[in-house]
């Protein structure tokens, strides 16, 4: 997440009250985080019977 | 339209913020955004209302009027079907609020979660409902929205996913509230969970308030915060410093919650602050505070709305942006100037029906105040919900009962009702507080005797009118009442004596409950006797409930009133002294220990008092007359001449006043002139004082004269009418009083003396002196006896053959005269039992010389009372 003075924040997966103090863009960028760790996560496959 | 002072203003509510809280963080640099809004701004306190529930409040705040205008009564409300109750919504508030005015003006508004506010409203702008944040379910089960949780439809979606659910909080949220977090076994304490749902609400608050200010065009925005309320209900019996009796276990996982919260708050504050631009104003307050040390209270009533104990009086008022000052204080705020200082603000006029005032002392240059009558009668489209969902509740609740008789619907289940019923009830109460903190006593009284009448058992209805009773000097009908309220105390407390256990922790819910309901009767009951003239007992009554309410103002007051009429001096500064912890800007708390340090011969710390009280309210002409006092003492007597100046440049008629200024031109500052101005003053109005002892005949009238005689003091007596063996010492009168109801012109003999006047007469005196009237009581059937035996009709007496006729006449006359007296503000009487002061006649003659301002010979006085004398007596079973 970018702040206004073009400063890089780093997101914390569990998120920080810094970031709910953003508002809407920080609670958004969180939530972003939160999906992006998902995605990286791998997909467990479901075993069939034999 | 007067100038607009700011293109926009943004006000931001905190429920529950208090400046008790809050300094100690800016002190220790955990509250920066704050510490720096209030050096480039204004700040002070800002007096809530009574009762001090939250959704009348912050109505008020956003109509600028009392709950019997906006229709705002309580936390809940019937629902249209009668089925059960709702939450208090915004169909149910029958005024205009800010926002509504502004779009008839043609502004636009985004409004956030104020309380209440559901269904949104259709403004010119957008509106979030205070239901917004509120999960019922777990996420995973999907987090619907209602309809009309947000105004327009079309923001709804954007705004539904600006929300954050309880169950999104963290660990890592939770750190700062509850370091100890990981010691707690959620399944058995649920605070935790509380807790992350209060921030959750936090947060979704911001999160939408914080799109719509960069987002949208705004002139006017209002954002209300709930949470620093729900922490401290939840976590301030945690908060520093430990309190005796408090599990020390809870105290260390919870003590850092309500700080947290405020700090979050700060954090919250910064971002918004970042986004406002210079041409903006911001206001920030909350609608009462919240007692945060040994004011905190131990116990809850047993009373629906009972965490409103835990709120203190003051709230928190900042104001920062263009044409605000800089660092300064502000004074004498209440909740009901915040829409006309919003009005002010946008330049628009200010009803003349609303009761609060700009807080034009914030402003940096003075601005023109227009009025309008009415802002209800500006006709025209507002914003305000269409008229056929706007509703009275309680209207449509009767409606709906209607229907039942009528048999077209079921009735809804007893418990149900009941619960209707008793919400009802709560709500005429909330309504009847609101008009009494309001002075509008006598609507009050209408609400309190229906209240009363209805719900016969119900103690604080009683209590309530009482005081109302008491405000309007209805003594007669208040001691009434208090008795009645005695009694029912009596077995209100014999039933729970008689409870199981179980019944009795069925009753008492809340963990901190230790002890009932402190005895409010024996308050009122001791503001009564004050007006009686009854200190002592006044004092005995104010004492018994400072056992149980260690926190009281008003009480603490009343206590120094008395503690002065008694000259003690010492019990007095320690009772002005708890008043100002509770409240440390009172004026009249400083005024009475400055007077107590005067009264002890400490001149220089009195003014310092004094000096405090005319800061907090300047036209208190009773301090500035005692700053004279003082000034006289230190010799700085022209100072003093300038004190009693201003004294009576509020109170004209203060005489007093004008003898020290009378006396110190004359012989101290040489000005003649002046000195001859005050003298003529002084005698074509100081009244004089007359003590008067009256009763009916053959109450102890007689006895009474014949003991202030004894004490010293002069009486006033022809003694045409001799002694005989109905009195033998004497009947002491002056004959000149038969003819009262013609003749007035003996009354300057009477001037500094006592004079006996039967009760009858009393309504015939004028109005150009002040009376100090010694009231006996006597057993009416011991009066009819003397009196028969007095006429010769000793027959009568011992067949029991009263004439009863006579007896009622005597009683209505009685009721007359006290009606009388009551409504005289230059009469004083205090009421003297003639049995008393046979039997106990040391008391008796001690409140009768501090009654009439004496310092009589006790001794002598009891020589005169005579139990021989005392013939007549009935006994009564």
């Amino acid at each position: 997440m970018t702040e206004k003075k073009n400063k890089k924040m780093d997101i914390p997966l569990e998120g920080s009250l810094g970031l709910l103090a953003y508002g809407d863009l920080g609670l958004k960028a969180w939530r972003a985080k939160i999906k992006e760790e998902e995605k990286k996560k791998p997909v467990k496959k479901e075993k069939k019977d034999e | 339209m007067s100038k607009r002072m700011a293109k926009k203003v943004l006000l931001i509510g905190w429920d529950a913020a208090d400046w008790k809280v809050i300094y100690p963080l800016i002190n220790e640099g955990k509250m920066p955004t704050l510490a720096k809004f209030l050096a480039e701004g204004t700040h002070g306190k800002i007096k809530t209302l009574d009762p001090p529930l939250s959704p009348m409040l912050w109505t008020s705040m956003a109509t600028g009027y009392r709950a019997d205008k906006h229709g705002i009564t309580g936390f809940v409300e019937p629902l249209a079907d009668n089925s059960n109750l709702r939450p208090v919504t915004s169909t149910s508030r029958k005024v205009k609020a800010i926002w509504n005015i502004l779009h008839q003006e043609g502004m636009k508004s985004n409004v956030v979660g104020w309380w209440p506010s559901n269904p949104a409203e259709p403004i010119n702008g957008v509106m979030v409902s205070n239901l917004y944040q509120q999960a019922h379910k777990p996420i995973e089960k999907g987090w619907d929205m209602p309809d009309g949780t947000v105004h327009p439809e079309e923001m709804a979606d954007t705004l539904k996913e600006l929300r954050v659910h309880p169950s999104e909080i963290t660990g890592q949220h939770m750190l700062p509230f509850i370091p100890k977090l990981k010691e707690i076994e959620v399944e058995n304490d649920k605070r935790p969970v509380s807790i992350a749902k209060i921030l959750a609400h936090a947060a979704s608050i911001h999160s939408a308030s914080t799109y719509l200010q960069r987002e949208t065009e705004w002139d006017f925005m209002a954002v209300y915060h709930d949470a620093i309320d729900h922490f401290s209900h939840a976590c301030m019996k945690f908060h520093p410093p430990y309190r005796k009796g408090l599990p020390k276990e809870l105290f260390e996982k919870y003590k850092d919650v309500v700080n947290a919260g405020y700090m979050f708050h700060d954090m919250m504050l910064e971002r918004t602050l970042q986004m406002v631009d210079d041409d903006t104003i911001v206001m920030l307050v909350s609608d009462h505070g919240f007692h945060s040390d040994h004011l905190r209270p131990k116990y809850l009533v047993k009373e629906p709305a009972a965490p409103a104990q835990e709120h203190s009086p003051y709230g928190i008022v900042c104001l920062k942006g263009p044409g605000i000052k800089k660092g300064e204080i502000i004074h004498g705020a209440s909740v009901l100037d915040v829409t006309p200082t919003l009005l002010t603000l946008f330049g628009l006029p200010i009803g003349e029906n609303m009761e609060g005032k700009p807080l034009v002392q914030a402003f940096e240059e003075p601005v023109e105040i227009k009025t309008i009558k009415d802002w209800e009668k500006v006709e025209g489209e507002c914003g305000m919900h269409p008229d056929d969902l706007q509703e009275d509740p309680w209207a449509a609740q009767e409606a709906m009962e209607q229907l039942v008789e009528l048999g077209y619907i079921e009735a809804p289940d007893e418990n149900i009702a009941e619960r209707i019923n008793s919400t009802k009830q709560e709500s005429k109460y909330y309504v009847a507080r609101n008009l009494i903190d309001g002075n509008k006593t006598d609507k009050a009284i209408e609400l309190l005797e229906e209240l009363v009448e209805d719900n016969p058992r119900e103690i604080r209805y009683g209590q309530r009118l009482a005081q109302c009773y008491l405000k309007k000097r209805k003594f007669a009908k208040c001691k009434e009442l208090i008795e009645k309220l005695k009694e029912l105390q009596v077995i209100l407390e014999k039933e729970e004596a008689e409870m199981t256990d179980e019944e009795r922790e069925k009753k008492n819910k809340q963990w901190m409950r230790e002890i009932e309901l402190p005895n409010y009767i024996d308050y009122v009951e001791g503001q009564l006797l004050m007006h009686l003239n009854r200190p002592k007992k006044a004092l005995q009554c104010f004492k018994k409930v400072e056992e149980k309410v260690p926190n009281s103002f008003d009480l603490f007051v009343n206590i120094g009133k008395v503690c002065i009429l008694r000259h003690r001096w010492e019990d007095a500064k320690d009772a002005y002294i708890k008043a100002l912890s509770v409240d440390d800007t009172s004026a009249i708390a400083h005024h009475g220990l400055g007077l107590c340090f005067l009264r002890t011969n400490q001149p220089e710390e009195a003014l310092e008092e004094f000096f405090l009280a005319i800061e907090s309210n300047y036209t208190l002409a009773n301090a500035h007359y005692h700053i004279g006092e003082a000034l006289v003492k230190l010799d700085k007597l022209q100072e003093a001449a300038q004190a009693f100046e201003v004294a009576i440049s509020f109170t004209p008629g203060m005489t007093k006043a004008h003898k020290w200024l009378a006396d110190l031109y004359e012989n101290e500052l040489n000005d003649t002139d002046k000195a001859k101005e005050h003298l003529n003053f002084l005698e074509n109005n100081i009244r004089g004082e007359i003590v008067i002892v009256s009763g009916l005949p053959r109450s102890g009238t007689s006895m009474m004269m014949q003991i202030l005689d004894a004490a010293g003091f002069p009486v006033l007596t022809d003694k045409v009418r001799e002694p005989d063996n109905n009195n033998p010492k004497g009947y002491y009168e002056f004959e000149p009083v038969k003819k009262l109801m013609v003749d007035k012109s003996w009354l300057p003999e009477a001037k500094g003396k006592s004079v006996k006047i039967i009760a009858q007469l009393l309504p015939f005196l004028p109005a150009n002196y002040n009376y100090k009237i010694i009231f006996m009581r006597r057993d009416m059937d011991e009066v009819l006896q003397s009196q028969q035996i007095m006429l010769g009709k000793e027959t009568d007496v011992k067949s029991k053959a009263f004439p009863m006729g006579l007896s009622s006449a005597f009683k209505k006359q009685l009721g007359k005269v006290e009606d009388w007296v009551d409504s005289q503000p230059h009469v004083d009487i205090l009421d003297v039992n003639y049995t008393d002061v046979v039997n106990n006649p040391k008391e008796e003659l001690e409140s009768i010389l501090h009654f009439i301002n004496f310092d009589g010979n006790i001794e002598e006085m009891e020589k005169v009372v005579d139990k021989s004398l005392y013939r007549n007596q009935i006994e009564k079973n």
